[in-house]
């Protein structure tokens, strides 16, 4: 019962009280397990799949993250000292000449929503920062963002020496001036229209 | 014969024009990279800025031209505090916004005249409506008090205050206001025929219907509504897409009216599902984005447009000008495959039988 007081908490954005009820369950002798799969990506996914389907927004979605990530810090310390393992790592950032950040904010969100592990490389990422980011956490997907038009050839260029440096790499992309047909184009693996369908991609992917 | 600008106009009002009209906006790249003008210049010369938008004008024959689409522009640039990067030859983005704490809110201060960007957005305005605005309908836009205080505290931190922080929100948003009408009185000194007002971070795919009902459209209001009084007129053309708070109805056919007038997914489809609505104001349209642009064969965007005119023109008696909704291009071969895409939908356009 109190795991869904957890994944009610979420859905109800209330970041205020979470912490403590992820406490009290982990006190309790709640399964680590059950807590996070039912608790906090539960309903996180109930969020993508509203916000997909127009129901909820971005500030809903903002919102909804923020209290779940509450609810997982208090987790995190104990994920590492168990079998529980996150779902697969995922590199991401903007590419390098773009600045904007909250598509790939709310990717990031999401993401972590879903069990997996992400490490956020930040606005105007290089490409070989991608690739030593990539080797280093030995990552098997990279997702990366733009909002300006004029650096599509920046993704173009990292996305192909991603894939020549790190054969077997899957990359999603997103963003504005992206499309699937641009996505393809450029020889990323999937093409992300909003931040649940790049989580959806990365399920695929792993 | 009607000039462009009263083809532009007659379309607005119901009215039969002498031939189609074209609506061209948000092409700062398009013309970055087709007359090769870097970025930064274009952001920091109005007259190249000018010189660039009267000469695609003259090339590809519009009738209604938006200059100056750049958030940059539009009043929240470094003059004011905010700050922005410039990398490479790309716009710049914002790195930093102006109210971390409460405290800050009481250190902005309402500039007295405009400086910086803003100054150059001025004169863009200005300088191109005197060039060719007895001839071109020529629009400005005036920044809205919500996308203002996302530059002032950020975007994220913006929307969330509204909902969760909403003591320091309603202590900051009167300022967004403050700045919006700064901005407006500005614009509107120009002499252009209509400056609406522009919510950048508003749309109904960002945010919900009660959510915009609640912390976007007061204030919305209370900058539209003080124009008003002075008899000046900034219409709020994001309102009609945003739908009636509960009212699911009224919130579909907002989003399928923002589909259909900001070419988010063109096709016959969202244009038959729109015009059975109509919003006050605005002509019938037929938007082409820079995606659409980029990515659709020559062939098939103008099986789409003739399909499209005349769904609205032969089958529905409408008159409506055609929106290019972005003319965003990434390289110099892709904006030379647009132009030539342009004068062909242009050719259309201005020969088809009314």
């Amino acid at each position: 019962m109190a795991t869904q007081d957890i994944y009610d908490a979420v859905i109800q954005y209330n970041g205020k009280g979470i912490a403590d009820l992820v406490q009290a369950e982990l006190d309790s002798g709640t399964d680590i397990e059950i807590l996070l799969k039912q608790g906090l990506i539960s309903p996180m996914d109930k969020i993508g799949q509203d916000f997909s389907e127009g129901e909820l927004f971005i500030p809903e979605m903002l919102m909804a993250a923020k209290a779940m990530k509450k609810g997982l810090e208090v987790l995190r310390p104990h994920l590492t000292q168990t079998a529980s393992k996150p779902k697969g790592t995922v590199i991401i950032g903007t590419v390098h000449g773009d600045l904007h950040d909250i598509g790939k904010n709310l990717v990031t969100m999401m993401l972590e929503g879903a069990g997996f592990k992400v490490i956020d490389l930040g606005v105007n990422v290089e490409t070989k920062k991608f690739i030593d980011a990539t080797n280093e956490h030995d990552a098997k997907i990279v997702g990366l963002s733009a909002l300006l038009t004029t650096t599509m050839p920046a993704m173009e260029k990292t996305v192909t020496a991603l894939k020549k440096e790190i054969p077997g790499i899957k990359i999603m992309v997103g963003g504005a001036p992206v499309t699937q047909s641009s996505a393809n184009k450029i020889g990323a693996e999937g093409y992300g229209e909003d931040a649940p369908s790049a989580v959806k991609l990365a399920r695929e992917f792993i | 014969m009607m000039t462009p600008k009263e083809n532009y106009m007659a379309v607005t009002r119901g009215k039969k024009p002498d031939q189609i009209p074209i609506y061209a906006t948000n092409m700062i790249e398009f013309l970055h990279f087709y007359y090769d003008v870097p970025l930064k210049t274009l952001l920091d010369d109005p007259d190249i800025h000018v010189d660039v938008t009267a000469r695609s004008v003259q090339e590809f024959g519009f009738d209604c031209v938006v200059p100056g689409i750049a958030f940059i522009l539009f009043g929240c640039g470094p003059e004011i505090g905010v700050q922005w990067e410039f990398l490479g030859d790309n716009l710049p983005g914002t790195v930093g916004g102006l109210i971390n704490s409460e405290d800050d809110i009481s250190k902005i201060t309402i500039p007295n005249s405009p400086s910086g960007y803003f100054f150059n957005y001025i004169q863009i305005l200005s300088k191109l409506n005197k060039r060719i605005g007895k001839r071109v309908f020529v629009l400005g836009f005036v920044l809205g008090p919500f996308s203002t205080a996302c530059f002032l505290r950020g975007i994220e931190n913006t929307m969330l205050d509204a909902v969760d922080n909403v003591e320091l929100f309603k202590k900051y948003i009167p300022l967004g206001v403050d700045f919006s009408i700064y901005f407006g009185k500005n614009v509107l000194e120009v002499g252009l025929p209509t400056c609406p007002l522009l919510e950048i971070f508003v749309s109904p795919d960002l945010i919900g219907s009660e959510y915009y009902h609640k912390n976007v459209a007061p204030y919305d209001n209370q900058v539209c509504s003080h124009f008003e009084k002075a008899g000046l007129t900034v219409p709020n053309t994001y309102s009609p897409f945003m739908g009636n708070p509960g009212d699911k109805e009224s919130q579909r056919v907002g989003r399928d009216m923002y589909d259909y007038f900001w070419g988010t997914k063109e096709s016959i489809e969202v244009i038959r599902r729109a015009i059975k609505h109509s919003i006050p104001g605005y002509p019938g349209i037929i938007s082409m984005s820079g995606r659409m642009l980029v990515e659709w064969s020559a062939d098939d965007i103008m099986d789409f447009l003739k399909e499209a005119l005349k769904l609205l023109v032969k089958e529905n008696q409408m008159y409506p000008a055609i929106r290019l909704a972005s003319l965003q291009t990434a390289s110099r071969e892709e904006a030379q495959d647009v132009a030539e895409k342009l004068k062909m939908i242009i050719d259309i356009a201005h020969s088809y039988p009314l």
